[in-house]
């Protein structure tokens, strides 16, 4: 298990704590997530916000902080996060997503037009479950984790300038879903109804960094049916598990 | 109550208050004004705290008709201002009643200016800010035909700057402290950074593109990491891109360095094709 940390000061009221590897499995996730949390409760009202990406953890102060004097105690308080044996909750989203029509194009276009590579990528990460590693780019954008190595596809070489809102797309290692319409250099594989952010929604994004999400497969007829639906009504169903690390 | 109705929107004119804080975990920017200083200042003017919503303007500034009574002021980049036939000056506050028409013109120089009235816009909060971003906001821009109130009063504001001049922007230099991945860039590049001139590239709310020594091409490979507007960060083809206001956040660039302040005050107001110095605070 992992144990050193890097502190680097990010101007005069930020930190970044830089762990030593990114994280690769959804226990590391959510053993930095618990640091992350008594970060927050530690220094509560002297805080502005915690970002957690994946190899750190960056610390915004509300005014100008001596970072020398914080140190230990971090380190101290990561350690026994470290050793302690944890019991973690997560939740585990079922996302519905239209591979049909030109939803897949881009998967198309990647494997030359072969029908079959390209059908047997949909049937692969709809058997998968991967894990919300961070937030980022956009308000909403999830990144995923869990893509095994053969299904990891290259970036584009020029971003394509408009992909569409609800897109499932794949960047390398991560996947991710555009919560709204973007200029985007990952190739879109489907397209999901649900609703990744809204502002007058509480929680506005409803997944937790940690959560597991899979793949549900839904024609598209389904797809825009869901889509006329309010984005209440668009939630995704969930199943709330425990794992011990 | 008072209130003003936009006639002609400007070019690219959006509201504006300090910010939104405490959402970046959620991958919301934190928006606000582009020129603290001149944004502080045009409040100043007026009375008001800074958490009050004001009017930025690009390039073009907006026509609007004043219903009521109001105070005003106007700051940043300089402007032909009148208000009806009158023209009237920068960085000083002036009085509108009922019928007034004020039309902001073209900037002379300059990109951004900041309209405040006295009491501050009345525009709903989303995630606990005013200030337009689409589609956290449901607007984008001012519109013809947009209608806001003024509303709220201040109380025993302390300010923490003192008048500015109006040329204050007219520098070449900006002052720059070590960004946390400083580190990782060669000393070759790490000189070349104060060495040469930086032209102005493309640039919007979120950031400024910054060109000009290909030898700043480089290999550096880092995982994205939450970054905050005034990083300036180093891509693989050697452009130095510098984030603002609107900015991502998180970013995959080395962060080599930090802009202060009052520097971002000033570049905010520089235009394409523009040339900035850096110096090492």
């Amino acid at each position: 298990m992992e144990s050193r940390l890097l502190f680097l000061p990010y101007g005069s009221k930020a930190l970044i704590i830089k762990f030593d590897k990114p994280s690769i499995s959804q226990i590391e996730i959510l053993s930095r997530l618990s640091f992350r949390d008594y970060i927050a409760s530690f220094f509560k009202k002297d805080l502005e916000d915690l970002v957690l990406t994946s190899d750190s953890l960056t610390i915004f102060f509300k005014n100008i902080t001596n970072i020398n004097s914080i140190k230990k105690n971090l380190l101290e308080a990561y350690n026994i996060i470290l050793f302690k044996r944890n019991d973690f909750k997560y939740k585990h989203w079922e996302i519905p997503v239209c591979f049909e029509n030109n939803f897949s194009s881009d998967l198309l276009k990647y494997f030359n037009n072969d029908e079959s590579k390209t059908k047997n990528y949909v049937k692969k990460i709809c058997e998968l479950e991967l894990t919300v590693q961070f937030y980022g780019f956009l308000p909403g954008f999830c990144y995923l984790i869990g893509l095994p190595r053969s299904m990891q596809l290259k970036r584009k070489v020029e971003p394509t300038l408009k992909v569409r809102k609800g897109s499932l797309a794949i960047g390398g290692g991560y996947a991710g879903i555009y919560p709204q319409s973007s200029p985007g250099g990952w190739h879109v594989i489907g397209i999901t109804p649900t609703v990744f952010f809204h502002p007058k929604r509480d929680p506005n994004c409803f997944a937790s960094i940690g959560d597991k999400f899979s793949f549900k497969k839904i024609s598209i007829d389904e797809y825009e049916k869901a889509s006329k639906q309010s984005f209440k009504k668009k939630l995704p169903s969930f199943n709330i598990f425990n794992v011990k690390d | 109550m008072s209130k003003i109705k936009i006639i002609e929107p400007g070019f690219f004119s959006t509201i504006q208050d300090i910010g939104r804080t405490g959402y970046r975990h959620k991958g919301v920017p934190l928006s606000g004004p582009m020129d603290k200083m001149a944004f502080k200042f045009a409040h100043k003017l007026v009375g008001n705290d800074y958490q009050k919503c004001l009017i930025e303007t690009t390039l073009k500034g907006p026509t609007l008709i004043i219903e009521g009574k109001t105070k005003l002021a106007y700051s940043g980049a300089p402007m032909d201002v009148y208000l009806n036939k009158d023209k009237m000056p920068i960085n000083k506050p002036f009085e509108c009643n009922l019928g007034d028409i004020v039309k902001f013109g073209n900037c002379h120089s300059g990109v951004r200016t900041y309209i405040s009235f006295r009491g501050g816009l009345k525009v709903s909060p989303v995630l606990g800010s005013s200030s337009y971003y689409y589609p956290v906001t449901k607007k984008k821009i001012l519109e013809k035909g947009d209608e806001f109130f003024i509303d709220g009063k201040s109380d025993n504001v302390n300010y923490d700057l003192n008048d500015i001049t109006e040329d204050y922007y007219l520098t070449d230099n900006l002052n720059v402290s070590k960004g946390p991945d400083w580190d990782t860039i060669s000393s070759d590049i790490k000189e070349r950074l104060f060495k040469n001139y930086f032209t102005i590239g493309i640039n919007d709310r979120m950031g400024y593109h910054l060109e000009g020594d290909d030898k700043l091409k480089n290999r550096i490979h880092l995982n994205s990491s939450a970054i905050f507007p005034g990083t300036i960060q180093l891509t693989p083809k050697g452009v130095l891109l510098v984030s603002m206001a609107d900015c991502q956040v998180t970013g995959g660039y080395p962060r080599v360095l930090i802009l202060d302040g009052f520097s971002m005050s000033i570049l905010a107001q520089k235009r394409r094709g523009e040339i900035i110095y850096f110096e090492m605070n």
